[in-house]
């Protein structure tokens, strides 16, 4: 098991593009999201289509495209440049729809309620919105970045020396295919874990913890309401969504 | 609904009114006049003209449809009405269906305005009092201290002084809502608008919420109600406006529109209400 020690070395080169692909993604995505939900019907078109354009074609597509098709201009990015851009491109349009649902699912009561309290929008989206669409965003955001990882083994195709491309290598000089394939599929999935369990505390909430105080021990009414009313329905959607991250 | 309340004089009206001087008198606290909303090609409101005088309860009824929330919500601007003029605290705010003041403004005109929603709409994050501390904090710029000292106060005379670390989740449907009035309060508003406050609570909790409402209103608070609770509508208000397709049908003081309604359109809404509670 000697070429085990080979494939551990481009550990750091997986995770650095993952994480740069990752942290690319999060930022291009919040002026995607942003436009997706304009006011603007052709900011929110343009948007959209880049959105599906994204997520529709396959990102080894987009791979080869830039990394060979970019040539046709005379740029000739590295296999690590191409790899961070396409991953980070491609991560910016499934982390926008990521925002965007976990803000929509904020009911629009909530922007209601701080409008008729003359809030302005943006504290309202910092002290009403973005809290309570948190624990939704990073739970997108956990399971995409999980997923971004193993898409990391795509770039391999296009000759970036990650851990895949150093299997192959072993197995076309006569290591047994089946246990270093194996072995880095393992490897892959014990870096995962640790990312599925930071992405669980960060989208912690800072109640979940907390004790409701002094007088939490007088006995709890449920709130009840037909249906139709939203306001108890939200509560309970919010309760679940913290105790189902625990 | 058992909230005993004669109609007594309204004490504070005239400690409430008097820094104002003369125009409060004149000047009423809203003014609606030819105000129309459409959605669209669909005409919700029309010609609606309405006055409501400092320290006056008006309640609004009518049936499903008949635009009551969307007038309501036309007085705070949550919707902006596509014409006519409204008028809060002698300011203008919408005149032929544009409004006026700055969006900075507005901002300081709506906390001057307290709204209550049908479903509460607290912030399910936020503990009771911080529900009720933050817009004092961030739109009138108290210190966090003094406005968590005001929320205590406030809860205590909701009757939710016990409980203020509280998330709404644990609260019931008529906590809640207390709580939530509270919170507009918290504005110190000149006005308070209710939209069907009671609607989405049990009904053995709704006297809690309506009795905290006819204290205001005692207090002396310019109120406007959106309600089906009849019989409080009588006990609390001065005036009582019957909506029907987006048009005022009928208005009177309570006595006179519950008592002897004038229009056909009202006596089947009354006599329809009466039904649904045999
Ligand atoms: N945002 C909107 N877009 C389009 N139509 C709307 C909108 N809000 C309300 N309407 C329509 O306006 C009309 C009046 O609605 P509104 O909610 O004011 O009635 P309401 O008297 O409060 O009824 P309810 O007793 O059911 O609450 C309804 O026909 C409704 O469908
Ligand atoms: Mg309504």
């Amino acid at each position: 098991m000697i070429w085990l020690t080979d494939v551990l070395a481009v550990i750091p080169i997986s995770l650095f593009i993952w994480a740069v692909s990752l942290v690319l993604g999060a930022v291009v995505a919040v002026p995607t999201a942003g436009a997706r939900m304009s006011q603007l019907r052709p900011v929110r078109i343009l948007a959209a289509v880049y959105i599906e354009i994204f997520r529709g074609i396959p990102t080894l597509v987009w791979l080869f495209v830039i990394f060979f098709g970019l040539r046709t201009f005379g740029l000739s990015p590295t296999a690590l440049v191409s790899a961070i851009l396409t991953l980070g491109i491609a991560s910016s349009a499934y982390i926008a729809e990521t925002y965007r649902s976990g803000l929509s699912s904020v009911p629009i009561q909530q922007r209601e309620a701080t409008t008729a309290l003359g809030l302005s929008p943006r504290l309202s989206l910092i002290k009403i919105v973005l809290p309570q669409a948190k624990p939704i965003i990073f739970a997108g955001l956990g399971s995409y970045a999980i997923h971004l990882l193993k898409e990391t083994a795509l770039t391999s195709l296009i000759g970036v020396v990650e851990m895949m491309t150093v299997a192959n290598y072993l197995v076309e000089r006569g290591a047994n295919g089946l246990t270093v394939f194996f072995v880095t599929g393992v490897i892959y999935m014990l870096l995962c874990l640790p990312i599925a369990g930071a992405v669980r505390l960060l989208g912690r909430s800072r109640r979940q913890n907390r004790p409701a105080g002094p007088d939490s021990l007088t006995p709890l009414s449920t709130p009840t309401a037909p249906p139709e009313c939203a306001a108890p329905w939200h509560g309970m959607r919010w309760h679940e969504c913290n105790s189902s991250s625990t | 609904m058992n909230v005993s309340m004669e109609k007594q004089p309204r004490m504070t009206e005239t400690v409430q009114s008097a820094p104002r001087g003369q125009e409060a008198a004149e000047q009423p606290a809203v003014q609606v006049s030819n105000l129309g909303k459409s959605f669209g090609a669909v005409e919700v409101l029309r010609d609606i003209e309405l006055e409501i005088s400092t320290g006056e309860v008006i309640t609004l009824i009518g049936p499903s449809g008949s635009g009551k929330s969307t007038l309501i919500r036309c007085m705070n601007l949550l919707e902006t009405p596509s014409s006519g003029t409204l008028q809060v605290m002698g300011e203008t705010l919408v005149q032929d269906g544009k409004i006026l003041p700055k969006r900075s403004q507005l901002q300081e005109f709506r906390a001057k305005v307290g709204m209550v929603f049908q479903s509460f709409n607290l912030f399910p994050h936020l503990s009771a009092l911080e529900n009720i501390s933050l817009a004092q904090v961030h739109t009138l710029g108290r210190r966090r201290a003094e406005a968590d000292e005001r929320s205590a106060q406030l809860l205590d005379s909701v009757g939710l002084g016990q409980r203020m670390n509280h998330m709404p989740a644990h609260l019931s449907g008529g906590q809640q809502q207390r709580v939530a009035i509270a919170r507009a309060l918290a504005m110190d508003p000149d006005v308070m608008l209710f939209d069907e406050p009671t609607s989405a609570i049990d009904p053995e909790l709704r006297v809690e919420v309506l009795k905290v409402m006819r204290d205001l209103a005692q207090s002396g608070m310019t109120m406007a109600i959106v309600t089906h609770e009849l019989k409080f509508a009588r006990m609390i208000s001065d005036q009582v406006l019957f909506l029907a397709d987006g048009t005022i049908v009928e208005r009177g003081t309570p006595d006179e529109l519950f008592g002897a309604p004038q229009h056909e359109r009202t006596h089947q809404f009354l006599a329809a209400i009466e039904e649904t509670k045999l």
